[in-house]
Parts: C-alpha cells; sequence; structure tokens
C-alpha cells in the first residue's frame, strides 16, 4: 500500500484512483524563522499526526532536530545536519509540487539539490518519504510517477517504493497507538 | 546473439481533466514536456512517439525507448496544463508488445 501522506486536496476518491490509500491524518505543516517560533509551532502542534518543517534555515532545523519536535522536513540536508536526522529518525520530504510549481530556470538547481539529498540520505540510512504536496485537484500525481520521480534522483526503483510506503506505514502505526491511547512517548508504549 | 538496439516499450496514459482533450493537442503537450526534460537529443535518442490509433476519451498509448521509460514517466509527470486547462497524466502499466496493448485496450479502460 501506497500512501501520499502530505495532500491538501482533500480528494479522496482521485487519490485512490491514482493508486494511494486514503489516510484521515492531517500533516501539520510548520515554517518558523526563529527557534523561539519552532518552540512556539510545536507546541501548539503536539497532538498532530504528523510534524512537518518547510524550508527551514539552519539554525531553525538544527534546534527542531535537536529537540526531535519534528517527524519530517522538505530542507535539502548537508552533512552534519543529518547525521543527527538519522539517529533521531526523521524523515526527509521529497515534494513533487515543489517541483511542478518552480520555473523553467530553477528545475535544474532544484533537481540536483534533489538528488543530492538522496545520495546523503542513502548514506547516512536517513528515512526518505516522497509526497505530492498537492493543494490542489490537479497538482496530485500518481503512484508510477511519483516513483518515477525517486528513480530519477537516483534511487532505485525498491528505494522509491520504499519511499512511499516504509516510513509513512510506521507513522500510521505510531497513531493508531496514540489513539489507542497505547503510545507513550517515542520508544515506550504500553503493551 | 545480436540484440535490438531500440527495444520498444509501450505506456498506456490518461489525461484526467474536466474536458475533451483533441489528439494533437496531447501529442504537442507530451512532446514539449519530454524535450523539455531530456533535451532534444535526448528526445530524439528516446525515440517517443503518441500513436494515433489507440486514442481515446482522453487516453492513448506513448511508445518510447525501453531505457527511458521512467524518464518520460517523469517528464509527464511535469505536465501542468494542457490548453489552459488544469490536468493530470497518470499513467499505470508498461507493455512490452503491440499485441498485448490491443488485448488490454480491447478488455478495459485505461
Amino acid at each position: 500500500m501506497y500512501y501520499d501522506i502530505w495532500n491538501e486536496a482533500n480528494e479522496p476518491k482521485i487519490l485512490e484512483k491514482l493508486g494511494f490509500t486514503p489516510v484521515d491524518l492531517k500533516p501539520a505543516v510548520i515554517s518558523a524563522r526563529t527557534v523561539n517560533e519552532i518552540k512556539s509551532f510545536t507546541e501548539k502542534n503536539k497532538d498532530a499526526g504528523l510534524i512537518i518543517l518547510r524550508k527551514p534555515n539552519e539554525k531553525v532545523l538544527k534546534a527542531a532536530v535537536q529537540e526531535c519536535a519534528i517527524d519530517a522536513t522538505d530542507a535539502f540536508v548537508e552533512y552534519p545536519i543529518i547525521m543527527k536526522l538519522s539517529e533521531r529518525n526523521i524523515a526527509v520530504l521529497l515534494n513533487f509540487n515543489e517541483l511542478l510549481n518552480a520555473d523553467s530556470v530553477h528545475t535544474p538547481r532544484l533537481i540536483y539539490l534533489m538528488s543530492r539529498t538522496v545520495r546523503l540520505c542513502r548514506k547516512y540510512k536517513v528515512p526518505v518519504m516522497i509526497t505530492s504536496g498537492a493543494s490542489d485537484k490537479y497538482s496530485q500525481r500518481s503512484v508510477s510517477e511519483l516513483i518515477a520521480f525517486g528513480e530519477n534522483l537516483g534511487m532505485t526503483a525498491g528505494e522509491a517504493k520504499e519511499a512511499l510506503s516504509r516510513h509513512q506505514n510506521r507513522i500510521l502505526e505510531r497513531n493508531r497507538l496514540k489513539k489507542a491511547g497505547k503510545w507513550i512517548i517515542s520508544g515506550v508504549q504500553v503493551v | 546473439m545480436a540484440v535490438k538496439q531500440n527495444r520498444k516499450r509501450y505506456i498506456p496514459f490518461k489525461i484526467i481533466s474536466d474536458r475533451e482533450i483533441q489528439f494533437e493537442t496531447a501529442k504537442r503537450a507530451i512532446l514539449e514536456s519530454s524535450s523539455i526534460l531530456l533535451g532534444e537529443l535526448g528526445a530524439s535518442k528516446a525515440n517517443i512517439n503518441v500513436l494515433p490509433e489507440f486514442w481515446r476519451n482522453n487516453s492513448g498509448v506513448i511508445s518510447v525507448n525501453h531505457s527511458y521509460v521512467q524518464k518520460l514517466k517523469f517528464s509527464l509527470a511535469l505536465i501542468k496544463q494542457i490548453h489552459n486547462q488544469h490536468v493530470i497524466v497518470r499513467t499505470t502499466k508498461v507493455y512490452g508488445t503491440l499485441k498485448k496493448i490491443k488485448t488490454m485496450f480491447n478488455k478495459e479502460d485505461v
């Protein structure tokens, strides 16, 4: 089963047509500029199923990762921080919509940065998630297109498929446990 | 044993849109998008062809060189609009022969 975890289009029928399993998970997308902002935003969205930090600067990302306050980020991470992401199991998001809405001048640079991120994530074993990041009906894309997107960024077919299902499954499982009241904090749950 | 250089693959696709789209318009959009992503030289090596005999109800078939399948799919995903009309281009399976694709087209919709 494949999941498009960051899709704000809210069109479950089309999502199913495109090969995804619809989920009732609304991610909290945070775009903070200062360290204080990140603290207040994460405190506000404590109960959200998934917290995504959108395009942070280096300071903010460092603080968010240090406190383990986020689940994923769509930043193009580099060497020292990527190791922290790996330790704390924070995923890197590859947002297709960013590429879709980029103008033709910036597209090659974006593809380069994304493929570099994929390379680093493989090296440091950071989970990668591919999402459409759709904001409306027509910016959604099918499973096969997103797999092709991943493969063109340097993933193998298996890695691209995992990027649409593996870490998402973990997040969904955690939310299931949270709803059942069995999840306490990361690593501690009621059996 | 000699191996054919240009092994074709056939990709059925469907354009999800509010209005019906003409074959020529769709073909133009697909070829433009692929030549933007692959470059003119890459697009010529990919040997992309939209087959007119399979076009019906906004769905059709593209033939492409076997090593450019994923690149073509990526370029199809980058199509946002055709004739100022917002669209989603959806592909599913990849076929190796025309015979299979004909039987699939007779059986079901893409």
